[in-house]
């Protein structure tokens, strides 16, 4: 593996690790809001998320740049294992044996779907 | 037999609608999509009312992203982050229909396996009762 397929690699990685950051990041901000009853899209929280998916659709291109789009789009999946253990570990939603069962079927069903 | 989860009829209403605010978040995603590779097809050449339309469709997928954000996270004040995000795994089938139809792409047998295996992961995501946030 070459240096620049290795950063593509990472970069992917950061990416899901981002993607999964803004998702929890506008989670937080609508339970805060609907709690409060506070502006759900001015929130501090919200705008990151905003902020954290530009960033992250700037590295998509650069990821993109050496790999091809359906391995790019395979390893995203991965955000289908990450979000909800962020949601389960930050937010402390519940896990229960459907919701495994179904995040890790899923999580294969999208790798199929785009390899 | 009463369904426990939700306590009342009205109170099961109101949780259709914010499911339909989930399917509407897919559907525009879908759109976006298909925008996106309608921008990657179009040629530098082609305008629509004098401007060229590749600008035209960045403007139109920049508002369908804007406009995602905000139904999704409307729907993420009433679902569990863990069950929301998995649903919009949805996207696959409109994804694989549009672009057999409008792009003529081909469906190849580990597509239509990848969307199936969805499905069932789905309806496994769907049968739990703690879906709510």
């Amino acid at each position: 593996m070459t240096t620049a397929l290795m950063i593509c690699y990472l970069l992917t990685l950061i990416v899901v690790i981002f993607t999964s950051i803004g998702h929890l990041l506008l989670k937080m901000a609508a339970t805060i809001s609907s709690k409060t009853g506070g502006r759900i899209y001015t929130h501090p929280l919200s705008i990151l998320g905003y902020a954290i998916f530009a960033f992250v659709a700037f590295l998509s291109i650069y990821a993109m740049k050496g790999l091809d789009m359906k391995v790019f789009f395979a390893l995203n999946s991965l955000t289908y294992i990450c979000i909800p253990i962020l949601g389960f570990l930050v937010l402390r939603e519940s896990f229960t044996r459907n919701k495994i069962i179904g995040i890790v079927i899923i999580s294969v069903g999208v790798l199929l779907f785009n390899l | 037999m009463v369904n426990t989860h939700w306590p009342s009829l009205k109170e099961h209403f109101r949780q259709k609608i914010h499911l339909h605010f989930l399917i509407l978040s897919i559907l525009i995603q879908a759109f976006g999509a298909i925008c996106t590779k309608y921008a990657a097809e179009s040629g530098s050449t082609e305008t629509f009312f004098g401007i060229p339309f590749y600008i035209v469709i960045y403007f139109v997928i920049v508002g369908g992203m804007g406009l995602q954000v905000i139904v999704w996270q409307y729907s993420l004040k009433y679902y569990a982050l863990s069950f929301a995000y998995p649903f919009r795994s949805l996207v696959s089938f409109l994804v694989l229909i549009s672009a057999y139809l409008l792009f003529h792409e081909s469906i190849t047998p580990t597509n239509v396996a990848g969307l199936a295996v969805i499905t069932i992961g789905v309806v496994f995501l769907a049968e739990d009762k703690e879906i709510l946030s």
